[in-house]
């Protein structure tokens, strides 16, 4: 009891803390209230009656939320503004690179710190070849995914060998070496500058021209992207290899048992990770037009952990809302202080501490119709 | 030609008095490892927690403690510090998915780090060495502040050292580390085992953070600095293995000042790296590793 009550007690009362410390009084408890609201859905939540429950839930599936998502994704140009557009294609950036990392963190338990660093070599790679040689856009961009995917692999290949949780000391330090080689190897990447390109038309078969500098074209293609990733992944990650995955999450010993070559897995895993990290950078290189080193930094790292985790691991539509989320905490947070992450960071290990499975995680255990007593389906 | 082994000579001086404060915030980061199955990644922010409570019992304080008196507050309060952390934030996660405890320091380093930022700025704070006189080295003179902190830091890692091969609790430690479960059925009391751990760990830390204070200054980012070279001492010099971390703490120390002579800045680290990934493939135990890491 006095463990529970200190566990859930002092980080809770660092919270108020500090939100009082760093807000002013209103916008604190307005903040406070906000994040207690999400326990309270998800108890409201976990007691509709079951047929409220069986009713609602197939809405919730791809079948019936995903044509909508689309239809929302493909109408949005014509009735959200400039701004408003270039927010939510960042939005959904993110997201893609939150849901990338979840496929290691949420599907083999292999958790990253460098996939901002990733994501910044991607990025780099296809701005090098756009300035530095003059190469057209799509070769550039195909450069940059192969590199990226390449260096993932090369960190999954050597982090594999050590067991799962040394894999997060062995990534944190890929990533500050790659973010120290950034900053230093100035020649090719302009050191602390950033690399500034200008933004490319991508022509596709030469049926139509996205011309990245404009949002509504940015947009579509963002947006695109971002589904078909979602849809490819849902796919894979259903598919043999992906139940395997999962299988090595529960229990790695027994899936070594069975045959699996667990490592081979492992990497595998990590390039697939690394393609949708690289694919995110250039996305972000198109939106931003400059690549920076501070976005290799590891506590941009260490941000994506907490979007994924926060949104929930192993559910691939958590770290979007993750994202979002704490996206929204950040911006609501940064009218008041320049310490928005302070405050994040305590929401983060609440998280953890009472509800590992995150927002969509604890929603779906909630939610998950009680199998009747009897049935065998 | 002279000049360069002159060089060569001073760097590495350097490079063993880095390596030796390295192996002081190692160890305890190693035996937290090795005891509590945690990667403290808070390591290197209880590190900065501690040269800033140097800094302030020195700046309230002077007159009343000096300058080695502030290292032993430090030590002292961090070590209490880091045994409130152990009781609340860690306590319920053992046990369980090793993940939760990782991504609770992470989230914790994360706090603290920013904390620090908030409440003391970005500018660094001086500390004032408390010997000021230097020995003549070649042509140059070398303060004599640094070769003392080689000798307090090998003292504080001897004693660690006989701590725990000499002492009933460190024989727990070692049991601890050998075998979780077996420990606990012999009677060794393992969650007091981990609360000792983690606040001798974070106070050695925050001892080493006060004694390299007057050289570095003292301010919010110092923990990550550190933080990265002490992850990679800690695989290449083996679990929970001390003999090891010192080893490895003494070879990264001696390869990035040695590097230093030819790179600049913050270069150094790819080379630690590279003996990193050379340690992964070939002795992925580490120098002297009891249990294997994989």
């Amino acid at each position: 009891m006095i463990d529970l009550s200190l566990r859930v007690g002092v980080p809770v009362v660092a919270l108020i803390g500090v939100t009082f410390w760093l807000l002013p009084a209103s916008a604190a408890v307005e903040l406070l209230l906000i994040l207690a609201l999400l326990p309270v859905i998800v108890w409201i939540l976990s007691r509709l009656p079951e047929q409220v429950k069986q009713g609602l839930q197939p809405y919730f599936g791809i079948r019936y939320a995903g044509p909508v998502i689309f239809a929302v994704g493909l109408s949005l140009p014509f009735w959200a503004g400039d701004f408003e557009l270039r927010f939510y294609s960042e939005m959904l950036i993110l997201g893609l690179l939150a849901m990338s990392l979840d496929v290691m963190m949420g599907y083999v338990g292999l958790a990253s710190f460098a996939h901002a660093a990733l994501a910044g070599v991607a990025a780099y790679a296809s701005a090098i070849m756009l300035t530095r040689y003059g190469w057209s856009p799509w070769p550039a961009i195909g450069f940059a995914v192969v590199m990226g995917t390449a260096i993932t692999t090369c960190m999954g290949a050597f982090s594999v060998r050590v067991r799962d949780i040394y894999f997060g000391i062995i990534t944190l330090v890929f990533g500050s070496v790659a973010f120290i080689v950034a900053n230093s190897w100035v020649s090719v990447t302009n050191g602390e500058d950033g690399m500034t390109i200008d933004l490319p038309t991508l022509g596709f078969l030469g049926l139509f021209g996205v011309e990245t500098g404009e949002f509504s074209h940015f947009w579509y293609l963002t947006f695109g992207v971002v589904f078909a990733s979602y849809l490819c992944l849902r796919l894979f990650l259903r598919s043999p290899v992906g139940l395997v995955f999962m299988g090595i999450r529960e229990n790695e010993r027994r899936a070594a048992y069975l045959g699996y070559n667990v490592n081979a897995y492992k990497i595998f895993n990590t390039a697939v990770s690394g393609f949708f990290t690289s694919v995110a950078g250039v996305l972000l290189l198109l939106k931003n037009g400059i690549i920076g080193t501070e976005q290799m930094d590891v506590i941009h790292s260490g941000e994506i952990v907490i979007w994924s985790v926060v949104g929930g691991l192993g559910t691939l539509v958590g770290p979007f809302v993750g994202a979002s989320f704490v996206h929204f905490l950040n911006d609501f947070l940064g009218e008041h202080t320049e310490r928005a992450i302070l405050v994040i960071g305590l929401f983060f290990i609440i998280t953890i501490l009472l509800a590992p499975k995150g927002i969509v995680g604890s929603i779906i255990e909630v939610w998950r119709v009680q199998p009747q007593a009897g049935s065998e389906e | 030609m002279e000049q360069f082994l002159e060089r060569l000579v001073i760097e590495s001086v350097m490079g063993l008095q880095n390596g030796l404060v390295l192996a002081l915030v190692a160890a305890g980061f190693t035996l937290i490892l090795g005891v509590m199955n945690i990667v403290n990644f808070a390591h290197g922010e209880f590190y900065m927690a501690g040269a800033f409570a140097g800094w302030l019992a020195l700046k309230f304080g002077s007159g009343i403690v000096g300058f080695w008196g502030a290292v032993l507050i430090a030590g002292v309060v961090v070590a209490a510090f880091g045994f409130a952390i152990e009781r609340s934030l860690f306590r319920t996660t053992h046990g369980g998915n090793p993940f939760i405890p990782l991504l609770v320091s992470f989230g914790l380093a994360l706090v603290l780090q920013q904390s620090a930022l908030t409440i003391f700025g970005t500018i660094g704070k001086y500390m004032a060495p408390p010997i000021k006189a230097s020995v003549p080295f070649f042509d140059l003179e070398f303060p004599l502040y640094r070769i003392v902190i080689m000798g307090v830091a090998a003292l504080i890692m001897l004693l660690l050292w006989l701590f725990v091969t000499r002492t009933k609790w460190g024989v727990w430690i070692q049991a601890t580390i050998q075998n979780r479960e077996m420990a606990a059925c012999m009677g060794v009391p393992v969650p007091r085992v981990y609360q000792l751990v983690f606040a001798v760990g974070c106070g050695l830390a925050a001892m080493s953070g006060v004694l390299v204070a007057p050289i570095f200054s003292v301010d919010y980012s110092m923990g990550s600095d550190i933080i990265v070279a002490a992850f990679i001492v800690v695989v290449v010099g083996g679990l929970g293995s001390l003999p090891g971390t010192m080893l490895a703490a003494l070879l990264i120390g001696e390869l990035e000042a040695i590097g230093a002579i030819f790179l600049e800045g913050s270069q150094p680290q790819i080379l630690s790296l590279v003996v990193l990934m050379v340690f992964l493939v070939f002795r992925p135990n580490g120098l002297m590793g009891e249990r294997g890491l994989e």
